[in-house]
């Protein structure tokens, strides 16, 4: 094992697998995000003193999310390697890891939000109705910005729970900064790639939170 | 006007509204009354389609609400503002954005949107905290702002589900006064569900009381007090005097020059003694009513019922060992 210097880890290891894991995670975010409101949404409104109660979607939903936060994640991302190839062509890369990522952190991204929108006093949503808000001006009139800071708390919850799973998702060769730390640090026995990745983790986990509780300031 | 026709209303098993009819004429202030738990914000929301009913019939102005379609339904609550117990006022959005809900929600052009909330604000003394987050005013501005909000669509109609409960005496008086003023300067029907008497006293004209469900009291607040039922007796009640011997009637008249030396003369006149037991004066918008209990020799009893039918007093006669509310 040749002696790197920093300027090549930093150039070499560092800053490629940072961007790879920003990219990886902007995308996935925005996946989760999407699909985690959507199926909240549902959930919310399909409650049994919801606007539109219904036992049956609300009931499949709710066991398909505790189903999916039941695996471990190493273990769905494996499991599920036949629907990863059938959607993208491949296992591997990171466009590959974003399937089992997606179907990961969507469920906890939902339950997280519907847990929001379930803070959001019913008595707002009467008076919504009283002054004749149809359903869809309720849910993004009244329900969603009542629950707009606890969903950006929520929302930073789990930017930071999908950066630890991009790490693991290193695993099936997603890359990024995860993959980097395991590959060039520990498996190459050098600390000191590899402890210098878990500082630039630790960095970004610090700076997420931070903006985020700035955010959450902000909207409170 | 407002015409409730035997309306029926369960929730399961549990009989919440029976056989319920009454009418509430326009640019009236009704007082909606009774014991916690007797289903009067159930029937309020009836009014508004908030809650529906097993049968009987509820109509506004002709239209009965129940035949409505959703989209009809939400387009004719436009007409029915409704305040609450706990303001239900988005609180981390400021007063401007709270009262301009509703008109963003019918797609009211900007522009008008400014100049209405302007004008509610001056109507409801806010003018000051325009930009000034809810969540930052007392409740009796927060039910201002509420009040605001409810008269956005030019209603025609005023629902105020508990609105003063939450409030401190004081407060309470504003907001009734602010609810008085809007009803005689814009003719707005206002419906008033509480438990407080003493907001009845201060506004409605007219009062419904629910007891277990049923219409038990339905009139003009002084006919309904100068009948005092015993009904009302158990409503209104908080101390309770027993009867245990004599024979005693309970007397309520409206005071007035003519008769401030009633009770005076009526001794005299009988040429009868005879002994108060109790006596409470109360006031219902600007008239003032007295009641007694008075314990009457039994030889004199004609001529003391006599003598009440004649001066247009109410009464009633109470039972010996009747737990008496007054």
């Amino acid at each position: 094992m040749r002696y790197l210097p920093w300027s090549e880890i930093l150039e070499r290891i560092i800053f490629p697998s940072f961007l790879a894991t920003i990219r990886m995670l902007c995308v996935e975010i925005f996946l989760a995000v999407f699909f985690g409101f959507v199926i909240a949404i549902t959930i919310y409104i399909t409650r049994e003193d919801g606007l539109h109660p219904s036992k049956v979607i609300n009931t499949a939903l709710n066991a398909l999310i505790s189903i999916i936060r039941s695996f471990p994640f190493v273990i769905l991302m494996v499991s599920i390697i036949p629907l990863t190839r059938f959607i993208t062509g491949s296992s591997i890369g990171w466009k590959s890891a974003l399937v089992p990522l997606t179907i990961a952190s969507t469920p906890f991204m939902a339950r997280m939000f519907e847990n929001s929108f379930k803070e959001v006093n019913p008595a707002l949503i009467e008076a919504a109705k009283s002054f004749g808000a149809s359903d869809f001006q309720i849910i993004f009139k009244v329900v969603v910005v009542s629950a707009l800071p606890s969903l950006v708390s929520g929302l930073i919850l789990c930017i930071i729970h999908v950066l630890n799973l991009t790490a693991v998702a290193g695993a099936i060769g997603a890359g990024g900064l995860g993959a980097s730390a395991l590959q060039y640090g520990y498996q190459s026995f050098n600390n000191r790639v590899m402890y210098s990745i878990v500082f630039v983790l630790m960095a970004l986990v610090i700076l997420i939170q931070f903006m985020g509780d700035r955010v959450y300031k902000k909207v409170r | 006007m407002i015409k409730i026709n035997q309306l029926n209303k369960s929730f399961g098993t549990l009989n919440i509204l029976n056989d319920i009819s009454f009418t509430i004429e326009r640019g009236r202030i009704c007082g909606l009354v009774g014991k916690s738990g007797v289903g009067k914000s159930t029937l309020l929301r009836c009014i508004n389609g908030l809650e529906s009913y097993q049968s009987g019939s509820v109509t506004i102005n002709g239209v009965e609400i129940s035949s409505l379609s959703k989209k009809e339904l939400n387009s004719f609550r436009k007409n029915i503002g409704m305040i609450f117990q706990h303001f239900s006022l988005i609180d981390r959005k400021t007063v401007y954005d709270n009262i301009a809900l509703p008109m963003r929600c019918w797609n009211i052009p900007k522009k008008e949107i400014q100049a209405r909330v302007k004008e509610l604000l001056k109507l409801t003394g806010l003018e000051d905290k325009i930009n000034v987050k809810t969540r930052n005013l007392s409740g009796g501005q927060k039910q201002r702002v509420a009040i605001a909000r409810a008269l956005t669509m030019n209603p025609e109609i005023l629902l105020c589900d508990e609105a003063t409960s939450a409030l401190d005496p004081k407060t309470t008086k504003d907001i009734l006064n602010l609810l008085k003023m809007i009803n005689e300067s814009l003719d707005i029907t206002i419906i008033v569900v509480t438990h407080q008497m003493s907001v009845v006293r201060q506004i409605c004209d007219d009062v419904i009381l629910l007891e277990d469900g049923h219409v038990v009291e339905n009139g003009h607040v002084d006919e309904v007090f100068m009948r005092y039922s015993p009904a009302l007796e158990r409503f209104v009640g908080v101390d309770e005097l027993e009867i245990k011997s004599g024979c005693n009637y309970r007397i309520t008249f409206k005071q007035d020059i003519n008769n401030n030396d009633f009770m005076s003369r009526m001794g005299v006149e009988l040429k009868s003694v005879y002994s108060i037991i109790y006596s409470s004066t109360e006031q219902f918008k600007e008239n003032k009513y007295d009641t007694y209990i008075i314990d009457i020799p039994e030889a004199f009893e004609s001529d003391f019922v006599n003598y009440f039918r004649q001066n247009n007093v109410s009464y009633r006669k109470l039972l010996l060992n009747e737990k008496e509310e007054t």
